[in-house]
């Protein structure tokens, strides 16, 4: 038998992402156009300007994937695209694509939400043993996933409100570390102190597996203001280290006890916010001392990219969950209401 | 020569067939409902009701702006990938050349107005005459800066386009008589004219390919036009 080639197509966010992906697990090309340079004189993503940019380089970047795999449009199984959550308009550069390379190709066309996707780009570099537990963190996310196996999954908590990667990109800024913030937080608290401040740590030890951020992000905005107002020097490195320490230590206890509680055999996690390298340290020390594997994708699978988009949409061609030339995006795809 | 025309960027979601300077079809929905919904089982069903395939299309033109933002790229984005799929010439077509080309043989100047948002429009002029010569690049302006302007000249004019609607009473206060105005059928953006200016364009040897194919937003985004005032201002400070 041939072997299932996807073509996954990402355009949710502001990276432009094209990837040929065999049999849901096997990379063949991986294509990121980054926008975070356009990007950043803004300080964030600017929608209209994502989808314009989207436009103007997606096709490009999908010939560039097809390429790099060696295949052209007609060997493909099937094309996979991001539906949502995401920007609407960014979203929409990806569906109209993908749902009209479908049509004139004659190839069926399958529908991923994101999350799901960042929790797949897990299976193209390990053999995971279920049932598993994924922690997706990112700009846009924060959850607690319970996988069956790799189609299955129950949502056990989310935040609140503010995502995890989106109290880096605010903190970042408050302390004028630019943009984005994940990488920025993380090499300023290399230096600084994680005990020199004592940031609140909301919803640990209450029982659920929920998160909330932004009580956290407002501690460091108030002593920020504090010490300006006292005219007090502001150390960044102890702000930035004691707010990472105090992100990653919720996290890390959260999912610990999600393991615990349902029996994992493996913790995964996915999203920007795992390219984080304390949130990396802890959970290794922790889940080691549990007997439990361990498992996160390389950085360049972490952030957003085609070929997890693809290792999804494997899962739906192999169930036969195709999408009709009527899809739409689904900017705030609710994951605990996907069918 | 056969060529699929689709239009997206207002209200209309149009798609039509032409085949050797003839209209084989034409679907073209007015509904509020999202055109990425829409528009591709458009396509489909209008190519299967004409018993055609893809793979019988010489071309695809489409309605490139301006408009809606969201609405041209949806347009701009299926052509592209038809283009790239079946190896096709495309060409965008300007949507306000597109309304201009049925007013057919009106004697006056052709002004067709797009609802641009934030009381603006945008607009061109095309001269009468044989073939419809423009009198000035697609722009967006002031409804009131427009009619400034038309009130210097003395010929009739025709407007069409979504913007009519709201501003015919404006317009007819400013240019009495000499304003005139289509049926309700030919106030709005049709895609059977962007096939026929693209099969004109396309036999002429234009047409471009797929990754060349731009939208036309003529303006820019806010972000970008308050970056640029906020860099002015700070250049201006004698940064
Ligand atoms: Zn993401």
């Amino acid at each position: 038998m041939s072997e299932v080639l996807i073509l996954g197509i990402e355009t949710s966010c502001d990276e432009t992402a094209a990837a040929v992906v065999a049999g849901g697990c096997i990379l063949r090309s991986n294509i990121v156009a980054s926008q975070v340079a356009e990007h950043r004189k803004f300080g964030g993503v600017v929608p209209e300007i994502a989808s314009r940019r989207h436009l103007e380089l997606i096709n490009t970047v999908i010939d560039s994937a097809l390429a790099g795999a060696g295949v052209t449009f007609r060997e493909l199984a099937a094309i996979a695209v991001t539906r949502g959550p995401g920007l609407a308009g960014a979203l929409l550069v990806g569906v109209n694509t993908a749902k009209t390379l479908a049509f004139a190709c004659g190839k069926p066309l399958v529908a991923v939400d994101h999350i799901s996707a960042h929790v797949a780009a897990n299976y193209l570099v390990h053999e995971v043993a279920f049932p598993a537990v994924c922690l997706v963190a990112s700009g846009g996310h924060t959850s607690l996933l319970c996988l069956e196996n790799r189609s299955s999954f129950r949502v056990m908590g989310a935040t609140r409100d503010d995502a995890a990667g989106e109290a880096f990109d605010k903190v970042a800024r408050a302390l004028g570390l630019g943009y984005p913030g994940g990488p920025a937080i993380d090499s300023c608290a290399r230096s600084g102190d994680p005990a020199a401040f004592a940031f609140p740590r909301a919803f640990l030890g209450s029982g659920d597996f929920d998160f909330s951020f932004s009580g956290l992000k407002s501690a460091v905005v108030n002593t920020l203001h504090n010490l300006r107002q006292r005219g007090e020097e502001i150390n960044a490195a102890d702000i930035a280290a004691s707010f990472q320490a105090a992100v990653v230590e919720v996290l890390v206890a959260k999912t610990r006890q999600a393991a615990k509680d349902t029996g994992a055999r493996s913790v995964l996690l996915a999203g920007g916010v795992a390219a984080n390298r304390l949130l990396k340290i802890h959970l290794a020390q922790a889940l080691a001392e549990d007997g439990t594997a361990f498992f996160y994708p390389p950085p360049e699978l972490c952030t957003d990219n085609a070929a997890m988009v693809a290792a999804a949409g494997f899962d739906l061609y192999r169930q036969q969950r195709f999408a009709g030339f009527d899809l739409n995006a689904t900017p705030a795809l609710d994951i605990l209401h996907h069918e | 020569m056969r060529v699929l025309g689709i239009d997206t960027a207002t209200l209309a979601c149009s798609a039509a067939v032409v085949a050797g300077g003839e209209i084989l079809a034409e679907y073209t929905l007015l509904v509020k409902k999202t055109h990425s919904e829409r528009l591709l089982p458009l396509v489909a069903k209008l190519l299967a009701d004409v018993g055609l395939s893809v793979a019988d299309l010489d071309g695809v033109a489409v309605a490139a702006g301006p408009g809606s933002f969201t609405g041209v790229r949806i347009g701009v984005a299926t052509a592209r990938a038809l283009g790239q799929a079946l190896k096709l010439p495309l060409i965008g077509v300007s949507t306000l050349e597109a309304l201009a080309s049925q007013a057919g043989c009106f004697p006056g100047l052709v002004s067709p107005i797009l609802d641009a948002r934030r009381g603006q429009i945008y607009n061109a002029l095309f001269q009468a005459g044989k073939k419809r010569e423009r009198a000035c690049p697609d722009r967006v302006l002031d409804l009131g800066e427009l009619l400034e302007e038309l009130e210097q000249r003395s010929e009739q004019v025709l407007f069409l386009g979504d913007g009519v609607t709201p501003h015919r009473k404006a317009i007819v206060a400013a240019l009495g008589e000499r304003a005139c105005f289509p049926p309700a059928e030919g106030l709005f953006n049709r895609a059977a004219a962007v096939a026929r200016l693209g099969q004109a364009e396309l036999a002429a040897g234009g047409g471009v390919s797929y990754i060349e194919l731009l939208p036309l937003y003529i303006r820019k985004s806010e972000a970008e036009v308050k970056y640029l005032a906020r860099c002015r201002q700070e250049g201006g400070a004698g940064n």
